[in-house]
């Protein structure tokens, strides 16, 4: 068996599972500052409206990375088993290592049940400050810090509010 | 014996019930009486012994007929095929979509690599 045919098709895997990882840390860099600064703002004018948006979001932007790790693990599934052919293949082995369904690059849309395998303990690292986030907002949400404290809007500025 | 009690028996013992090392320590002690067993058959059927599974492979693909004794050709054989069915034994399982993947993979190489090593090489017990 050539070695070409395995070697290029595992360097598209590559490409592909960069690609999904560069994609998962936009998508993680957003919620970072979208969701601290939505916070903020919400503490700022003593609007608890807002942390429930933050929460929102948290959850709509851990479900989108989730998806997108879910494809990106079968890519590295689909990398684990071209490695095995190549490895077949540096051995000389007489019949090299074929995996059922060929070289493909089709994927499983992502699952419910792919979600729940993400909350695993092992991937705290990945879920653990989407968890942060939400329970921070809606703790905030539910104290409402900033609107026990009367307040009145700004001589100079309007549309600011400033505590007594 | 060609390869010493404690590890045949360990090899044994997964080949009866593959699925209590499909993780964890088990698994990992297998990995280790696994590694420890081929080195154990290469350096006295062959003389040699390789600094890992990879090149242990190479070498042996590599072995000539004539190279092989005749008493141990069948071992040689059979090892080979298990260190074959023996590699995702050594791949991450964290990325696999299926969690009773392990279990099937884990029950082919039991049934096609260890089971006829470990009979082949009770044999020169």
């Amino acid at each position: 068996m050539d070695k070409e045919l395995p070697l290029k098709t595992w360097e598209v895997y590559q490409g592909l599972v960069q690609g999904l990882g560069e994609t998962c840390w936009k998508i993680r860099s957003v919620f970072y500052t979208a969701s601290s600064a939505i916070m903020a703002y919400g503490y700022i004018h003593a609007e608890p409206v807002l942390y429930i948006v933050a929460a929102v979001l948290s959850v709509l932007l851990f479900l989108l990375e989730a998806g997108y790790k879910q494809i990106q693990d079968q890519y590295i599934q689909k990398s684990i088993q071209i490695e095995r052919t190549l490895n077949d293949l540096l051995v000389n082995e007489e019949e090299p290592y074929i995996h059922k369904r060929g070289i493909s690059t089709l994927v499983k849309t992502p699952t419910w049940r792919g979600y729940f395998k993400q909350l695993r303990w092992r991937n705290v690292l990945f879920w653990g400050p989407y968890f942060c986030v939400l329970v921070c907002s809606l703790t905030l949400a539910w104290l409402q810090p900033v609107t026990a404290e009367s307040k009145k809007p700004c001589e100079e500025h309007p549309r600011v509010a400033v505590l007594d | 014996m060609i390869v010493d009690k404690d590890t045949l028996a360990t090899l044994g013992a997964a080949a009866k019930s593959p699925e209590a090392y499909v993780s964890g320590s088990e698994r990992q002690k297998l990995r280790a009486a696994f590694d420890f067993a081929c080195s154990q058959i290469t350096n006295h059927t062959l003389g040699f012994e390789s600094q890992n599974r990879m090149m242990l492979r190479a070498k042996l693909n590599s072995l000539a007929v004539d190279e092989i004794p005749k008493d141990y050709s069948k071992l040689i054989t059979i090892l080979k095929k298990a260190l074959k069915s023996a590699e995702p034994l050594y791949s991450s399982k964290a990325y696999q979509d299926d969690e009773n993947e392990d279990i099937v993979q884990m029950r082919k190489f039991a049934k096609q690599g260890l089971k006829p090593l470990v009979d082949c090489i009770e044999q020169f017990a």
